[in-house]
């Protein structure tokens, strides 16, 4: 006690030192000077601390503490996939939002594409697309669903529904047409067509008439589209997307018909992608239960007659994260059943650096084979027009 | 002048601001955030009324994406579908058009 009075009295409260009975306020104040300069002091250096961590917080938070990765050697456009870290490689199968809000995160995870959504005008779209590739030692993959009446260029420029399309030679303009005019805006990936056969949701996203009506036009429309250098992707596997479902009841399981499958199996040849929905499947393709982009038995299927790129639909799904106790569950998930590029439209760069730094603990832990991931990324540097070694 | 005890209040609190600060610098995620994402999720309610003019009730995730994907804004007013009081209007280029609740359009603006 006799120390604590002293200590008191040390920084100038008479009070506490007077008053026996405020023994228990001695002892709380004993570490909190009383003197006015020293606590100044005190509140100038947290608040300085303050000051610091939040702007520190907000650079995290946009993603602009997220280390730039090692430039890329590139030899006559040849890349060495040995010289690439294991994060660069799942970097490249991971198509982002691109909001150029986050150019500076996704560049310097070296990501391997980005996806534009709805903007005013095209030079917008030519300015976000030029400021993405502007020395990207890879290129960004930058896609787009233009599809007809789903067209996110709406604002300036119109596009026929596929669903108005009866003719092969239509089919093929459109796609020349599109593949033409999104070439000129610096786009390389269209996510077209679709080729489900029943849209009951939209009513105008899929070509008219049964399966082998539809897979004629869209072979059409994936030949004028490609024949622009744009990459056409048929969606979305295994079918039944587009069918009205009660938007509380995911688990629903749809009955897949031979049907359904047959326009993949005519695109086969000539489409350069596919794209794999959140639909649970049984019958000519069976997901065992689980949505089809995490099935590997659904993708394995889609694997024995397709040598091309596949794609996960956009993974930010209530039904598809509710299949898993954790979002890190159902990032590994999504890698391990085989898809070579996955949509995550996550705005947080943070996120998204955390979903490569999972996958690439598991690919070192073993659970997804590091060959599966150099598979992947072959087939997209050569898309990208690469040379692999 | 400040006292003593209400510079020790504010130090005390710059000092709780900067714990908080740091505790969010290295990623610690508080639960009850979580939760408050997870009732608005319950109350969200999107509908979309389609090219031949059918309204559709939505899951909210996918009614968020294309919404993102396909409008540039949405315009607040009434709109009533079924027992549903709806306050926002999404617009698309080719006649699509989403519908969304108050609850709804928050969830939406934080996903996407």
């Amino acid at each position: 006690m006799e120390r604590e009075i002293v200590t008191a009295k040390k920084f100038g409260d008479p009070g506490m030192v007077r008053k026996r009975s405020m023994k228990r306020k001695v002892k709380l104040f004993k570490a909190i000077p009383a003197n006015n300069t020293l606590q100044k002091e005190i509140f100038f250096i947290l608040a300085a601390v303050v000051l610091v961590l939040g702007t520190l917080n907000i650079a995290q938070a946009r993603g602009l503490l997220i280390p730039q990765q090692p430039q890329l050697v590139i030899i006559d456009n040849t890349i060495d996939l040995s010289s690439m870290t294991l994060e660069q490689k799942i970097a490249q199968m991971v198509v982002v939002h691109g909001g150029i809000w986050n150019l500076e995160p996704w560049k310097n995870m070296q990501l391997g594409g980005i996806h534009l959504f709805a903007l005013e005008r095209e030079e917008l779209y030519i300015d976000t697309i030029g400021q993405f590739q502007n020395e990207a030692r890879i290129p960004f993959f930058v896609s787009i669903d233009l599809e007809g009446c789903w067209n996110p260029l709406a604002n300036f420029r119109e596009s026929v529904s596929v669903s108005e399309i009866t003719e092969v030679g239509q089919a093929f303009q459109k796609g020349s047409e599109e593949g033409e005019y999104l070439k000129r805006l610096g786009f390389t990936i269209n996510f077209a067509p679709v080729v489900d056969l029943d849209d009951q949701i939209w009513g105008c996203r899929s070509f008219p008439g049964d399966e082998t009506k539809v897979a004629s036009l869209a072979e059409a429309y994936v030949l004028g589209l490609q024949n622009e250098e744009m990459i056409s992707t048929a969606k979305h596997y295994p079918g039944k997307t587009l069918v009205v479902r009660d938007p509380h009841k995911y688990l629903v399981v749809a009955e897949i018909a031979d049907q359904d499958i047959y326009p993949y199996q005519e695109l086969a040849d000539n489409v350069k992608s596919v794209m794999v929905s959140h639909v649970i499947v049984s019958g000519a393709v069976d997901s065992e239960g689980l949505p089809s982009v995490v099935s590997s038995t659904a993708i394995s299927a889609l694997k024995k007659n397709f040598a091309g790129l596949i794609i996960s639909d956009e993974i930010n799904m209530l039904g598809l994260k509710n299949f898993y106790s954790s979002q890190d569950e159902m990032y590994l998930a999504v890698f391990k059943a085989g898809n070579d590029l996955v949509l995550n439209f996550n705005e947080d760069p943070n996120e998204i650096k955390h979903m490569i730094e999972v996958v690439a603990e598991a690919v070192e832990g073993g659970e997804i084979p590091e060959e599966q991931i150099d598979g992947s990324v072959r087939k997209i540097l050569e898309l990208k027009g690469f040379t692999v070694s | 002048m400040a006292s003593p005890k209400a510079w020790a209040v504010i130090n005390v609190s710059l000092g709780v601001v900067a714990l908080f600060l740091v505790l969010n610098l290295m990623e610690v995620k508080l639960p009850a955030l979580g939760k408050s994402v997870e009732m608005l999720e319950s109350e969200s309610f999107c509908v979309m009324k389609n090219w031949p003019g059918e309204f559709i009730e939505r899951e909210i995730r996918p009614c968020c994406l294309e919404k993102a994907q396909l409008t540039l804004g949405c315009k607040k007013g009434t709109w009533y579908y079924q027992d549903q009081t709806l306050q926002w209007q999404c617009l698309t280029g080719n006649g699509i058009e989403y519908y969304l609740n108050g609850a709804g359009n928050s969830y939406c603006k934080k996903v996407w």
